[in-house]
């Protein structure tokens, strides 16, 4: 049967100010949730942040893999590798191993000499890029609050508000996201991690509990 | 879904094609360009699996440089053509080099597994001797039609919807075949001095034409008939790009997965170049909140 989405929520945008990028923090194998608390945005290099999506282990494996051949990429040619190099790199890799089952949803956000980069990559070698992404089985929720809050000249922190609130849409809807939202900000000195939030808390920060008049009480019947 | 056609005119051959980036249920991408400048006089429009779509037209081109860069002469359309469809045809069947240790031993598997079931005496519980020999062979015969049918099957079963596609084919390919095809289609458009305009229609088994119009996709079911309908040998570009937008507003009406945007490239005497895009929804210049 078609194979299931990847149950997770990231997501990345390009703003005027640099790269903003999201993700949730649950893991699920069927219907147990295994962790709530892994680290779904991994750090290539100082400049360059990956996302997971998939399979955990081969996320983690090939952005370890990525980071090496960009040093190495610096070291040969005595300057930073740019962010089309670095996603043709890790594409031309998954392409290599299609069909043997790799599961890998992932976006390269960084900051090189052109400015700020996006792309997609995904295990079946596909590469895109764009301006806009959100990858996993949250990725419907999170694509619809984050298409009608963007803009593009947006402040750091009205961009990191909407990563956050999208990401919390997302794991309100989808059973498999949950956990922490965590948001990192790429600018031109590299990533920041801006927050880590409990989706729980943020959901009682965005709707909090109104006392409500009651409208009817149960009240003791006397007698018969 | 994914929409390609083309046609030749009067001097040019022009080819369309959507620019929606799809995963399952979702857009991910509306402005992505599928028509590949090959040369300077040829057009390479594919549709197929993302990742095979990229690599293999890059691959081609590249290829097509590299024998620039050596002879000093341009390829041919045709030969171009040719050695797309003779790429297609050797990853159709080629041997992967490194699972050689591992699918022959699972072929072995399937087919020992065949001959044990068929050398089981069964026929042992039957007593008259003809229907027992007779039973006998038609065992023997199970088994070596069992290797045969492997992958017989496997082939039969390509024409099967995309996302079954990946599992339950191009996995067995993989694992009983050892091939590893790329699942293109390819409208391939040029100009040579010498011979005009022309249009290759490839398809992801490898299959060549040399056509005046061609389709991919479930477009094709619109555009080849309003391009049967309409085309004439020697159109001008005026009446051929109106020809592409009537096939264009009819995908756009008829198709329920419709991809909103589409990107047109025409190729003459002057070169490859892109003519125009068609589109009805702006990507990443979304309406403010």
């Amino acid at each position: 049967m078609v194979k299931p989405a990847k149950g997770t929520t990231t997501l990345a945008f390009i703003f005027k100010e640099g790269v903003m990028v999201a993700a949730d923090s649950r893991a699920s194998m069927g219907g147990y949730i295994s962790s709530q608390s892994v680290k779904k945005i991994i750090e290539i290099n100082p400049y360059m942040l990956g996302t997971m999506a998939g399979g955990a282990a081969d996320c983690q494996f090939w952005h370890r893999n990525l980071g090496i051949k960009c040093r190495l990429h610096e070291l040969a040619n005595k300057r930073r590798i740019s962010v089309t190099g670095a996603s043709k790199l890790l594409a031309n890799i998954l392409y290599s191993y299609r069909g043997m089952g790799l599961s890998v949803g992932t976006m390269i956000a960084g900051w090189d000499e052109t400015g700020p980069g996006l792309y997609y990559v995904d295990n079946e070698g596909g590469r895109l890029k764009g301006m806009r992404f959100s990858v996993g089985s949250g990725s419907p929720y999170a694509y619809g609050v984050l298409d009608n809050g963007y803009r593009y000249d947006m402040s750091v922190e009205e961009a990191a508000e909407l990563a956050r609130r999208a990401i919390y849409h997302a794991t309100f809807r989808d059973g498999a996201s949950g956990g922490v939202a965590s948001v990192y900000y790429v600018g031109p000195n590299g990533w920041k991690k801006l927050s880590g939030d409990d989706v729980g808390e943020l959901h009682y920060r965005y709707y909090p509990v109104m006392p409500s008049t009651v409208e009817q009480e149960m009240v003791e019947v006397t007698g018969a | 879904m994914e929409c390609v056609f083309g046609f030749v005119g009067n001097g040019f051959a022009v080819v369309a094609a959507d620019t929606s980036a799809v995963h399952s249920i979702l857009v991910h991408k509306s402005n992505e360009d599928k028509i590949m400048v090959l040369d300077s006089h040829k057009l390479i429009a594919a549709s197929g699996e993302s990742g095979d779509r990229v690599q293999f037209t890059e691959y081609i081109q590249k290829n097509v440089a590299l024998y620039q860069f050596r002879n000093g002469i341009p390829l041919t359309t045709a030969a171009a053509a040719n050695f797309t469809r003779g790429e297609l045809a050797t990853a159709l069947r080629k041997v992967h080099p490194l699972a050689i240790l591992v699918a022959p031993s699972l072929r072995f598997c399937v087919w020992f597994v065949g001959l044990l079931v068929s050398g089981f005496p069964f026929h042992m519980f039957l007593n008259e001797i003809p229907v027992k020999f007779l039973f006998k062979s038609l065992l023997i015969f199970v088994a070596a039609m069992l290797d045969a049918q492997c992958t017989y099957w496997s082939l039969r079963f390509l024409d099967l919807a995309n996302l079954v596609l990946k599992f339950l084919i191009r996995l067995p390919m993989h694992i009983f075949l050892l091939a590893n095809p790329y699942f293109v289609n390819i409208l391939l458009a040029g100009y040579d001095k010498e011979t005009g305009p022309s249009l290759y229609y490839i398809d992801y088994i490898a299959t060549l034409h040399k056509v005046d119009k061609g389709a991919f996709g479930y477009g094709s079911y619109f555009s080849l008939s309003m391009m049967d309908r309409h085309y004439h040998s020697g159109m001008t570009v005026e009446e051929a790009i109106d020809l592409v937008d009537k096939c264009i507003m009819e995908i756009r009406s008829r198709l329920v997965v419709a991809p909103p945007n589409f990107v047109i490239k025409i190729v003459d005497k002057d070169g490859a170049r892109e003519y125009a895009w068609r589109e009805s929804v702006k990507d990443a210049a979304v309406a403010s909140a």
